[in-house]
């Protein structure tokens, strides 16, 4: 059950357009870690679909070992039973876990095509350069999959549309995070799910239309600010890696808790920060070059809020660090996905720093579309009550 | 005026009547009556039942509860309560009622054991939960008794029979079962199993202990504080005297009936 219109009911009636993925023409890429340059394969003429994985892991079960990443085994799944209809597959070097389904994919599927992202662990000139010449190469990969080269207004106009898509979904989580029950967290996370799966034109349409109807319905409502009004519980910040549960965002729905900022790799980790310096390119266009235009999303995805898998962990926390003044945050709720060795190397140093600021952490570890609803509810009504 | 609590738990249900001069929940209150019943297959009929017998035994009319708060796994299918609360909370503020500072709670109940930080006036600070498998759990005790053939509530008495004890390698209760059926097979004394079986669930307990970290006084809530034998490997262990409440069953639910307004 990949195809978005089984999985997002709720939201259906203002994202109906961008539920008919079957009027889109062209071939799809796969792709996993959001490392991933969209704009690319947008240029080459393909519509970029992230794999999410799938709900129920049979036939996968069987290629990996019982302690592997359960969101690369489900997307195992969902690749061997081929449900997105995927030309090719864009895998980045994000973890030991991803290396090792990159083999399997070129093991035992080798009818579709597949390219491995080398993203660098830190960000310096060298490896700006380096992880450049990689996008460099994952263009080649593409355009010989279309047999043309990518050319460099059809780049140049993804990018402006892949910034356009991330501004949109930026003002999303300005009316999700500011405001109480103006968008609630079922409909955020599936919004955003739906802005990796469905047709990009298309979806950045419908999202426009219903950013202009929650924001004449926002007019007439106060933004939470600084206080813990109308009854709402303190303001909490969401941490980990690819935290993709309907069960668990209805949860906190039901939990009446206000989310006041995330830091996932399926929310801002995905769409904040923007390729930058387009204006000094459309100037300069008659002198700029592919090459150019690649450096620059290069940069934009080395200095976007990073991974946990990035050398730096100073960093991370600096980033958690102002989430958390600048959104007037309570508590942390830090998910890791089973056997994440990256995440859970972050988690102590995380705890430690934000003890030592007086603000309240959870650590709950679950499994990708299976966990115990009871359980983490317990866990989450338990931290809230404290708070 | 009366406030009712109904601890929902995996293995039994909990009800608590408590009387109330006034509606603050740090007011000391006074329990009227409590029933302990065996959940069953539904956790719906089981605190209803528990509520009722309950107001049948303080005889006080249903009316008169005033405010009914849920705990419990089966907290949130309660249609007649006024609220649900979970029990890390309930138990923080049920010990409250027996001993006055508690740190630290233990709560090891049928399906999951809780280790629950205080402020030391009947509020949680931190918590840490083991639910994801039945050992450390009062499950664990009752599957090891019938492999043992051996009343559960002996164990506290066969402890202190002797000082030797046989590791038990598995932590899984399936397979510790399956171990101890094996060492029974081997002639092995079955104190020495029992005392064996007590520090395996002790250990796991500890583990948690030790991650939140150990501050006294410390009580312990839940079914298996009444078993004197986990007790005691306990205190051994952690080097500290433990409060068990008068009846450590009902702390949740009597948190839950104090917490109610």
């Amino acid at each position: 059950m990949t195809e978005p219109e089984n999985r997002l009911r709720n939201i259906s009636n203002h994202f109906s357009n961008s539920f008919k993925t079957t009027k889109d023409e062209r071939l799809r890429v796969g792709w996993l870690c959001t490392y991933t340059p969209e704009e690319i394969i947008l240029s080459a003429g393909f519509t970029p679909i992230r794999i999410l994985g799938e709900d129920r892991v049979d036939k996968a079960e069987g290629y990996f070992p019982t302690n592997f990443c359960p969101y690369l085994k489900s997307s195992w799944e969902s690749i061997l039973n081929d449900i997105s209809k995927l030309s090719a597959i864009v895998f980045a070097n994000s973890c030991d876990g991803m290396r090792r389904l990159y083999d399997i994919c070129k093991n035992y599927k080798p009818q579709t095509p597949s390219f491995m992202l080398d993203v660098p662990r830190i960000n310096t000139d060298a490896s700006l350069k380096h992880f450049s010449n990689n996008l460099f190469e994952l263009a080649g990969f593409l355009g010989e999959l279309q047999k043309s080269k990518i050319e460099f207004d059809f780049l140049k106009k993804s990018i402006e549309f892949v910034n356009k898509k991330r501004t949109l979904l930026k003002k999303l989580n300005h009316y999700y995070s500011q405001f109480n029950c103006l968008v609630d967290n079922s409909d955020y996370f599936d919004i955003l799910k739906l802005s990796m799966i469905s047709e990009p034109e298309i979806f950045v349409q419908d999202l426009h239309t219903y950013l202009e109807k929650i924001a004449e319905e926002s007019a007439t409502l106060e933004i939470v600010g600084d206080s813990e009004n109308d009854g709402f519980p303190p303001r909490i910040m969401i941490i980990g890696n690819f935290i993709n549960e309907s069960k668990l965002w209805k949860s906190f729905k039901e939990l009446n808790c206000k989310i006041g900022a995330t830091d996932l790799c399926n929310s801002s980790r995905y769409y904040e920060g923007l390729v930058e310096d387009m204006e000094d390119m459309e100037n300069a266009s008659k002198n700029s070059t592919i090459e150019s235009l690649l450096g620059a999303i290069a940069a934009r995805y080395l200095n976007k809020p990073q991974c946990m898998r990035m050398a730096n962990l100073g960093i991370k926390l600096k980033e958690v660090k102002e989430n958390i003044i600048n959104n007037n945050i309570k508590g942390v709720i830090f998910f890791s996905m089973k056997f994440c060795d990256n995440t859970l190397l972050f988690y102590p140093l995380l705890r430690q720093h934000l003890s030592e600021t007086g603000v309240q952490s959870l650590f709950l570890e679950i499994e990708h579309n299976n966990f115990s609803e009871g359980q983490i509810k317990t866990r989450i009504q338990a931290f809230l009550e404290i708070l | 005026m009366y406030t009712c609590g109904v601890d929902v738990g995996s293995v039994s249900t909990e009800a608590v009547i408590l009387c109330r001069d006034n509606k603050d929940s740090n007011a000391k209150g006074r329990i009227v009556s409590y029933v302990i019943i065996p959940t069953g297959a539904s956790s719906k009929d089981a605190a209803l039942k528990a509520f009722e017998e309950a107001c049948m035994k303080a005889s006080v009319s249903k009316e008169d509860v005033y405010s009914i708060v849920a705990t419990g796994y089966g907290r949130i299918n309660i249609p007649f309560a006024n609220k649900n609360i979970t029990e890390i909370s309930c138990h923080a503020r049920g010990v409250l009622n027996y001993f006055s500072g508690i740190k630290t709670v233990i709560d090891i109940g049928g399906q999951d054991s809780k280790v629950i930080k205080l402020d030391g006036f009947g509020s949680p600070v931190d918590f840490l939960m083991n639910d994801k498998c039945a050992a450390g759990t009062g499950r664990f005790l009752e599957v090891m008794a019938r492999a043992l053939e051996i009343k559960l509530e002996h164990f506290g008495e066969i402890f202190t029979k002797t000082n030797e004890k046989v590791d038990i390698s598995s932590t899984c209760t399936v397979f510790a079962e399956s171990e101890v059926v094996s060492l029974i097979g081997q002639g092995i004394d079955k104190n020495k199993i029992i005392r064996g079986l007590v520090y395996s669930i002790v250990n796991k307990v500890i583990s948690m202990v030790e991650r939140i970290g150990l501050e006294e006084p410390v009580c312990m809530t839940g079914g298996v504080a009444k078993n004197l034998a986990v007790v005691k490997a306990l205190e051994e262990k952690l080097g500290v005297k433990i409060n068990i409440p008068e009846e450590p069953e009902i702390t949740g639910a009597l948190g839950a009936a104090y917490l109610a307004k």
